[in-house]
């Protein structure tokens, strides 16, 4: 456009000046008039730029093209300033992506908008499992659903004789899969008639890994047999690609009225129809006009009626519909959205030192503002300006950042020590692309407003004196104020945020556990079915503990049936003698453990009084039980616990009073976050065990844990080659796994806090250097009058930290909202801890100090004389 | 008159439109032509001649591509749009209703007030 315009007025020059050759002119001359003739060429040039309006996207590329020379001009800026919004938005994106792929994306199924959990509630609030007769009323009597499924999910293990793998097993009713939309890619899913007859239709459904992992993908799959804890079910369908079920884990499915195959031991209970066995999950689909609340109302009423018909079985107990996705993201919300605020904090810092540095910069600019505008620019066009500049950094940042990001991914994705749901795959896409450059651009505007808050004021007159030095120098440092102010209160919410949880994290690794966790190893194993009918089935675990306390390197072995930090035992109603009836609510909090001779005195646990299990109490012997020190204190206080009598289920149950014949000391055992006092234990004897599936073997080794691992499990399969073994860890690695949690927050949190600081600290800096330079005449006219050079290093430091301690205040009342959110995440530390608070603050402000004592230096330094003359 | 007139604010224009009205013309074509059929009595700035020829073709009523001059340069032509065309008709309307106007209000004598 440039060059056309220039064609055509060169060609009106030359075109002239030939006219007048012809008319007798010399050539040189003949220019040189038509030149005049022609006048200011320069002017005629822009006026016709102006004439040819506007065009938006040239006067873009205009400007973006001024803006990148500008900043090629001064590369050190530049450089500074994309590197600092490159940190910012890279954080951003990186959690972002995280953020968009766990809380964000919808869940592989139909509809997931109208999917819903329909659970039976405990004290009108605890989402409690179903009974699958309730489950069946519901389906008949509720007009609020298109459809509703139960499933329930547990561990199997495929063919027992060859090749045994362990698996996870959703038991579902036929309308699970459709009311999921999902079809089997082989075959068809269960009919209703293979779900209405317990026990008639032993058919399974198989995973697409499954099918390709163990039947190398055969297409002729339909028909064949698959064994499920020694049980043979037919396959009758092959499910899709990547769909592991509701549970998100699953690889085989049976028809819900098949589970007493899978589990003979437990059909006495009758799963299918006994009110007082919650053991089922609910799934249903909102007809598309009812909304949740409509739904839940209907459900009340029905569960009322259910109430009313079976009091006993339903005492205390409600319905609660909850969107399906709650069960997908509970746990990620609120750790993800914390990380995702920190990040929003550092990107704050970056844009305020940015601008500063656009600010101090356009300070340098004045006079080149000063003159375009005299020369006729308009002021949009500088603002215009401007924007392009903060435009091309921020894109330049954004750039940089998303490059940061991508190889920080697979790396934040392995700290977050969270399991998210296999759907959720954390990558940069084209949303998170689009949240990078929206981000960017609204940095962009944030970054110009600053320059052009600025230069809106312009006198032109005096920028061009010079004299406005001293008025852009009040506009600067009034930011400037805002600056240190700021930065300093988001860096010390970050900081404290960060301290708390490594804070809680030291404290959840220091707490005694209650145990001995050193030289411990624990080793999962089904108990074998078929060759163990009968007592030797309560003997299994037991002896083989103590076939394993004679192998070499062991100390003591015993067996449990929890799984130390995974699971930590069944909640069972029980009756105190004596006592009053006790609530649901309450007994839920009281677990029950079952334990083989020796558990005690591997695990390092104290017996305070009383005996410990032996080998005499078994099926023969009367039935005995053990409880924790916080048991005999919640319902025996002050008392001897020895001698004392409890039941299993309410008072008039048939079950018969068991003895209370020892108290052991407090232990966590689901987590290290546990507070033991308010979760006490019963010990039941393994050797009286009426159902065992699967236990642990604990093992205290004489020699390093870690290598007696392997041969253990060899050891095991060596004494019964059909145990399957899994689940095999130290217990520092168990602890170590419960406290990642904790541990990779703190970490990324305290990442984010140290980058907070840094970038307040260069923030400050620079507000700082700036100041001093402003104000150098100043400083000269203080030490012609006497101030001495340590007053000046007062007044500059004196200064920083004045502001910086506004900061603190303020981000101490921030950091006092903020940490609310993260309560769950702390281990017997408050959200407000007076000490942490004050130790931040002191941290931080020793930065500001620091960060101001090298203006402040130079400030010290000034010569009286030089900085007279400067200006 | 011997002297030559500079151009009234705002007629360049029409008189831009008029020229190329004519058959296309490169700018400085549409100088000459001006000064053609003025008889050269319009004294025409150079230099404002290019920012009107923008100015109209920004606003649609003239169109330019570049061709070939008289004398086999690369020149570019501007001709009138239909546009362009309904305007100069406006414009020329106007201009010759404001003439009568003030000729009206010049020849006015003094008893006739």
């Amino acid at each position: 456009m440039e060059r056309e315009m220039h064609a055509e007025l060169s060609f009106h020059i030359e075109a002239r000046a030939e006219d007048l050759v012809r008319g007798g002119v010399p050539r040189e001359e003949a220019l040189r008039q038509a030149r005049i003739e022609f006048g200011g060429m320069e002017r005629a040039k822009e006026e016709c730029r102006d004439a040819r309006g506007t065009n938006f996207v040239q006067s873009l590329i205009q400007d973006l093209r001024f803006g990148l020379r500008m900043l090629r001009k001064n590369p050190g800026f530049t450089a500074v300033a994309v590197l600092t919004l490159a940190l910012g938005i890279g954080a951003n994106t990186a959690i972002f992506s995280v953020v968009k792929a766990v809380l964000l994306r919808p869940l592989p199924f139909k509809d997931p908008a109208l999917l819903v959990r329909v659970n039976e509630s405990v004290d009108k609030g605890t989402r409690s499992p179903v009974a699958y007769p309730n489950y069946l009323d519901w389906r008949t009597r509720s007009k609020v659903f298109e459809e509703m499924a139960a499933f329930g999910d547990c561990e199997v293990i495929i063919g027992g004789k060859d090749k045994a793998e362990r698996a996870f097993c959703e038991q579902a009713t036929d309308t699970y899969f459709p009311l999921l939309g999902v079809s089997a890619v082989i075959g068809r899913t269960f009919a209703p008639e293979e779900n209405s007859t317990p026990m008639r239709h032993a058919v399974a459904l198989i995973g697409y890994g499954l099918w390709q992992r163990r039947y190398g993908s055969d297409p002729e799959i339909l028909g064949k047999t698959v064994e499920l804890n020694n049980f043979d079910f037919m396959i009758i369908g092959v499910l899709p690609k990547g769909f592991l079920g509701y549970s998100d884990s699953a690889e085989v499915w049976i028809p819900m009225v098949m589970r007493d195959a899978l589990w003979p031991q437990t059909a006495k209970y009758d799963f299918l129809h006994n009110r007082d066995v919650h053991y089922h999950k609910v799934l249903a689909r909102l007809k598309p006009n009812i909304s949740l609340a409509n739904a839940q109302a209907e459900m009340e009423t029905i569960a009322a009626q259910i109430a009313k018909a079976y009091p006993k079985e339903n005492r205390e107990r409600g319905v609660l519909v909850t969107p399906a996705e709650e069960d997908f993201v509970r746990g990620f919300r609120t750790p993800l959205l914390t990380l995702l605020a920190a990040a929003v904090f550092v990107l704050l810092i970056a844009c305020a030192n940015v601008a500063n540095l656009l600010l101090t910069r356009g300070a340098v600019r004045d006079r080149e503002l000063a003159i375009r505008l005299a020369l006729g620019a308009g002021r949009g066009r500088l603002v215009r300006q401007f924007l392009a500049e903060s435009f091309l950094l921020t894109m330049a940042g954004a750039g940089a950042g998303l490059a940061l990001s991508f190889w920080g991914l697979d790396l934040l994705v392995s700290v977050l020590p969270l399991s998210f749901p296999s759907f959720a795959r954390a990558h940069l896409d084209g949303g998170v692309l689009a949240f990078a450059f929206v981000l960017a651009s609204a940095t962009a505007m944030l970054l110009a407003v600053f320059p052009t808050a600025s230069s809106a004021h312009h006198n032109v007159n005096e920028s061009l004196k010079e004299a406005a030095k001293s008025s852009t120098g009040l506009r600067g440092r009034h930011f400037g104020r805002v600056l240190i102010t700021g930065e300093v209160a988001l860096a010390l919410v970050l900081m404290i945020g960060a301290g708390l949880l490594l804070k809680s994290l030291s404290h959840l690794l220091a707490d005694n556990p209650g145990f001995r966790p050193d030289h411990l190893v624990t080793l999962r194993f089904y108990v074998p079915d078929r060759e163990y009918e009968g007592d030797g089935r309560k003997r299994f675990g037991p002896e083989l503990a103590e076939r394993i306390a004679q192998f070499p390197g062991v100390e003591s072995a015993a067996a449990t049936f929890i799984d130390p930090f995974l699971w930590g035992g069944l909640q069972r109603g029980f009756t105190v003698e004596g006592h009053a009836p006790i609530s649901n609510a309450e007994s839920d909090t009281v677990y029950y453990q079952e334990i083989g001779p020796n558990y005690f005195k591997t695990m390092g646990i104290p017996v305070l009084q009383g005996r410990d299990f032996s080998t005499r109490d078994s099926i023969k012997s009367r039935l005995v039980v053990m409880v924790s020190q916080s048991f005999a204190h919640r319902y025996w206080p002050g008392q001897e616990a020895v001698g004392k009598r409890l039941k299993y289920g309410p008072e008039d149950s048939t079950n018969p009073w068991v003895e209370v014949i020892g108290v052991a000391g407090n232990v966590k055992y689901n987590s290290l976050r546990q507070d033991p006092g308010s979760e006490p234990v019963i010990y039941g004897a393994l050797l009286q065990s009426e159902v065992i599936i699967n236990m642990s073997l604990i093992v205290r080794t004489r020699t390093a844990p870690e290598v007696m691992l392997g041969p253990l499990r060899e050891e095991m399969q060596r004494i019964d080659p059909a145990i399957p073994v899994y689940n095999v860890a130290t217990f520092s690695e168990r602890m170590h796994e419960d406290s990642a949690e904790t541990r990779s927050y703190g970490f990324l949190l305290g990442l984010f806090a140290a980058l907070a600081l840094l970038l307040a600290a260069v923030g400050i800096y620079g507000v700082m250097s700036y100041w001093v330079t402003q104000r150098t005449r100043e400083m000269g006219i203080r030490l012609t009058f006497g101030a001495r050079r340590g007053d000046l290093l007062r007044l500059v430091i004196g200064e920083g930290v004045w502001l910086a301690g506004i900061g603190v205040a303020a981000g101490s009342l921030g950091a006092l909202a903020v940490t609310r959110a993260m309560a769950s995440f702390l281990y017997e530390v408050k959200p407000f801890e007076p000490a942490l608070f004050a130790m931040q603050a002191i941290a931080l402000l020793g930065v500001v100090v620091l960060a101001c004592y090298i203006p402040a230096r130079r400030a010290m330094r000034v010569d009286p004389m030089v900085a007279l003359r400067y200006e | 008159m011997d002297k030559q007139m500079d151009l009234l604010q705002g007629t360049l224009d029409m008189l831009i439109l008029k020229a190329v009205s004519l058959g296309p013309l490169h700018g400085y074509g549409v100088l000459l032509r001006i000064q053609q059929i003025s008889k050269d009595r319009l004294e025409i700035q150079q230099g404002s001649l290019y920012p009107a020829l923008y100015r109209l073709e920004h606003q649609g009523w003239i169109a330019s591509e570049w061709g070939e001059s008289e004398n086999k340069r690369k020149a570019k032509y501007y001709r009138l749009t239909a546009a362009g065309k309904r305007k100069l008709q406006t414009e020329a309307e106007k201009w010759n209703r404001m003439a009568d106007v003030i000729a009206g209000i010049l020849q006015t004598r003094p008893e006739e007030v």
